[in-house]
């Protein structure tokens, strides 16, 4: 009896703070989350590319251990290898472009500037402040 | 108590629909904020279905016989572990347990990606929460598990649950197939998010597959231990009859099979988008439709208790996910096409995708053994049995095509095999099968099959004998990999076996995981050929008598009645001999319940080993005790049947057990106390149907004392 009391106070307390969460992005300033809001699109892209290498570093493990346990010939093996790197450096290079940080900055504000242009006002605002 | 778990029922269904909207918002803007408000959303609906749950329960253990459902399903003799049973005893609290498992479901699966696929997961959540939400309706509006009685006719007592439920097993046994079923819901979500945004990168395929090895997990335990009922509670000597609700739940595990193995082709060769995500579909939608044949008595089956007159809801339920999830899917067809091509049709994929083939070939075979019957009814009114007969026909020769493929396909190569590689991997299995293979087939015949003096027919020994070999050669086949793949790492990396064992099995566990899942199958397969040796044989003994079967002597000493208020318990007592000498005392019974007097329970005597089981089953006994009818089988390696199981789920464990890049650290106490809970519930779940079956075993709850036990302890009954 005192299980199912534990599991019906647990319960509420959850749902509670559940409830409260749900609301509470909405009580905050939507100023602060302008610049979060941005990072998704980059970060989708970050997200596909990640389980991209992800697949092909397994990949490449996976082809090492078939051809250390002499599953497949070495030919094979050197056009696999070659054609899973070549895939794997191509999204290492998509990767750092995002990720490596260069021009991101930049891209974050001008797409800040174009969309919500008051933001800048107000940071240039609490600067002159 | 009944207001308050209507409340939250309310609750949870109008949270739902808040939370669907919200989801909907987040996922057509990808705004973060809606995202994250979505999210606590869903977690909010859940956690008032969590509460009505925590409200039945409490009511079921307190005995609030106000709520009819607590009445009509559980009473105040009932021990703890039946009355938590009575929960999903009846349809009502089978159906909050339902939605509590895609609650529970979808929030570990919003929390384990929270901080990923925000393009995705607001869909999975969307469509997951219209799951939910026709189930609250029916919960709320048809099927209330809080429905109360009037004041004039509150009961004091409850009626218990059906006495054929109520066996350790059957509590397992639902809410294993149920969450086996409902998380379905959650592959299903990601479907119909791929379809939605597009996505059906690689990305998306880590994200979904983990989820997928979740349903087919509870629907493996589920099956088997509903096997494990039906063999020892129904007393017709087997553990599969290709019942109608059986395949209600086999359908969609030979689905999620088939997808477990096409998906690793998506992921290595971006290939088979179109099937995947159909698989995902149909697996989703055949859960549905085995729920709708089940609940509406559509189809006759043993699992009669389960009907009701929900089923049309069901229908429509069916109606609308098929709509509109095959809408999606033709909308979405040519953004699924695959860049990639086989680069031989002699490859592990290839064997993947034949294998996917002869999965869904048999899933159709059995759909249609399992509705044809019904159609003829409908369309031409003329009735015709579809029996066991009729499906082995058919499975069975595909069973050995499969089984074969589980041997060829582990040891070719992927993407290309050549000659040398061929004979390299293929050469020691095949030499090996060829030596074993006839050894232990004689070994098996001299040292015990010739005692049972029973000669399969040719068609069975066949089969039996293929089955063996093939067996064999996939057996060699895995431990061939495995020892060269030991081999390769200590090669590369200079460590002790123990250390290439354990680092290979952590580094590859879905390879490992997949290998330990294909020996449980081959344990399963190696008892359905022992089938082909099976003896079933009715017998008549008088008290004193005694007959031969197989080299066992059963002696049949007396019969013992027992009665307390509720029931009248019978028990015959033989003693069982081998070569002359007495090994063990049987007890096989009746039980009837006179809650239930037109179905009496059968309670089963099974002495199970590795080499065989001896099954005994009371029929039938004259008013004075004289003579008894039983039922006697002796069934060669069904031991390995219930084995295979528990390999197959602890393998399952290996391939499921989250790799260091899918763990999100725990930072607080909260997160790290879910963890072990989850990984708990998980293991309890995973070793309970052997700890069942040795329990059973080696106590008397496997046969009719466990009953006389039960009614001595209260005291209805003297010594």
């Amino acid at each position: 009896m005192s299980v199912s009391l534990f599991v019906g106070l647990i319960s509420v307390i959850f749902t509670i703070v559940a409830i409260y969460m749900t609301i509470s992005p909405f009580l905050s300033s939507s100023l602060s989350n302008w610049r979060f809001e941005f990072l998704d699109s980059e970060i989708q892209q970050v997200e596909l590319l990640s389980a991209e290498k992800y697949v092909l570093v397994n990949a490449l493990r996976d082809l090492e251990l078939e051809y250390q346990s002499e599953k497949i010939v070495e030919s094979d093996y050197k056009v696999y290898r070659k054609r899973v790197e070549n895939r794997a450096i191509g999204v290492m290079k998509k990767l750092d472009i995002i990720h490596g940080g260069r021009g991101w900055d930049e891209r974050i504000d001008a797409l800040l500037l174009e969309s919500y242009p008051e933001y800048f006002q107000m940071s240039d605002e609490g600067e002159e402040e | 108590m009944g207001l308050l778990g209507t409340i939250a029922l309310y609750a949870a269904m109008w949270t739902t629909v808040i939370a669907i909207s919200l989801n909907i918002a987040a996922g057509r803007s990808g705004t973060k904020r809606l995202v994250n408000s979505g999210r606590f959303a869903s977690f909010a609906a859940s956690g008032f279905v969590f509460t009505a749950s925590a409200i039945l329960l409490h009511a079921l253990l307190t005995h609030d016989f106000s709520i009819q459902y607590v009445a009509s399903f559980s009473d105040k003799s009932m021990p703890l572990f039946y009355l938590i049973g009575a929960f999903w005893g009846g349809q009502a609290g089978s159906l909050l347990f339902w939605v509590a498992v895609i609650s529970v479901t979808l929030t570990l699966c919003l929390n384990a990606n929270k901080n990923r696929y925000q393009d995705l997961m607001p869909w999975v959540a969307v469509t997951s929460l219209s799951v939910m939400l026709g189930l609250l309706f029916i919960l709320v509006f048809v099927s209330n598990p809080f429905e109360a009685f009037h004041i004039i006719d509150d009961p004091t007592i409850g009626k218990g649950l059906n006495p054929l439920l109520q066996t350790p097993k059957m509590v397992i046994h639902p809410p294993s197939l149920l969450a086996g079923l409902a998380s379905m819901t959650i592959p299903f979500g990601f479907a119909i998010a791929a379809l939605i945004t597009k996505n059906f990168s690689n990305a998306w395929v880590i994200a979904a597959r983990s989820w997928i090895l979740v349903p087919w997990f509870f629907l493996s335990i589920g099956n088997m231990l509903g096997g494990m009922w039906a063999y020892e509670e129904l007393g017709w000597g087997g553990y599969w009859a290709w019942d109608a609700v059986e395949n209600a739940a086999f359908m969609p595990w030979m689905m999620v099979t088939a997808l477990i193995h096409s998906l690793m082709i998506q992921e290595r060769r971006s290939m088979l988008k179109r099937w995947n995500v159909a698989l995902m579909i149909f697996s989703f939608l055949l859960t549905v439709f085995g729920t709708y044949i089940t609940r509406s008595g559509l189809i006759q089956s043993v699992h009669t208790f389960a009907q009701s007159g929900i089923g049309n809801y069901f229908l429509a339920f069916l109606m609308f996910f098929s709509i509109t999830s095959l809408g999606l899917f033709v909308w979405r067809w040519p953004s699924m096409k695959s860049a990639r091509k086989l680069d031989s049709p002699v490859s592990r994929e290839a064997a993947f995708i034949f294998n996917n083939w002869l999965f869904i070939t048999m899933t159709a075979i059995v759909f249609f053994g399992t509705l044809w019957p019904r159609a003829k009814e409908f369309f031409w009114d003329q009735e015709v049995a579809i029996g066991p007969m009729w499906f082995n026909r058919w499975m069975v020769p595909m069973g050995l095509i499969l089984l074969a493929l589980m041997g060829v396909g582990t040891a070719i190569a992927w993407r290309k095999a050549t000659m040398k590689n061929f004979k390299k991997n293929f050469v020691k299995p095949i030499l090996f099968t060829l030596v074993a293979s006839p050894s232990l087939i004689w070994s098996y015949w001299h040292f015990r099959g010739q005692f049972l003096g029973i000669i399969p027919s040719p068609n069975d020994m066949a089969y039996s004998i293929t089955a063996v070999v093939l067996i064999i050669f996939a057996t060699a086949v895995i431990f061939e990999e495995t020892f060269r793949g030991v081999n390769a790492r200590r090669k590369m990396h200079d460590e002790t076996l123990t250390e290439a064992i354990v680092r290979l099995t952590m580094k590859q566990r879905r390879r490992y995981g997949g290998y330990v899942i294909h020996l449980g199958m081959l344990c399963a397969y190696l008892a359905f050929a022992g089938n082909a040796m099976k003896i079933e044989t009715d017998v008549s003994l008088k008290r004193g008598e005694s007959v031969v079967i197989g080299d066992y002597t059963l002696h049949y000493l007396g019969l013992t009645e027992r009665n307390d208020p509720e029931k009248l318990l019978v028990m015959a007592n033989i003693s069982v001999e081998q070569n002359g000498k007495e090994i063990y005392k049987m007890y096989p019974g009746k039980a009837k319940f006179y809650a239930s007097p037109m179905s009496p329970t059968s309670e089963i005597d099974i002495k199970s080993s590795p080499l065989e089981d001896l099954y005994v089953a009371l029929v039938n006994h004259d008013a004075s005790g004289n003579t008894v009818a039983l039922k006697v089988f002796i069934g060669p390696f069904t031991w390995w049947f219930w084995f295979g199981g528990l390999v197959l789920v602890f393998g399952t464990l290996i391939t499921m057990w989250p790799t260091r890049e899918n763990q999100a650290p725990s930072k607080n106490i909260f997160g790290k106390m879910a963890k072990i809970a989850v990984v708990t519930a998980v293991l309890l779940l995973t070793f309970a149907p052997l700890g069942i079956m040795m329990f059973e075993a080696n106590s008397n709850w496997g046969n009719a004392k466990r009953i006389e036990k039960h009614m001595l302890m209260r005291g209805e009954i003297a010594e």
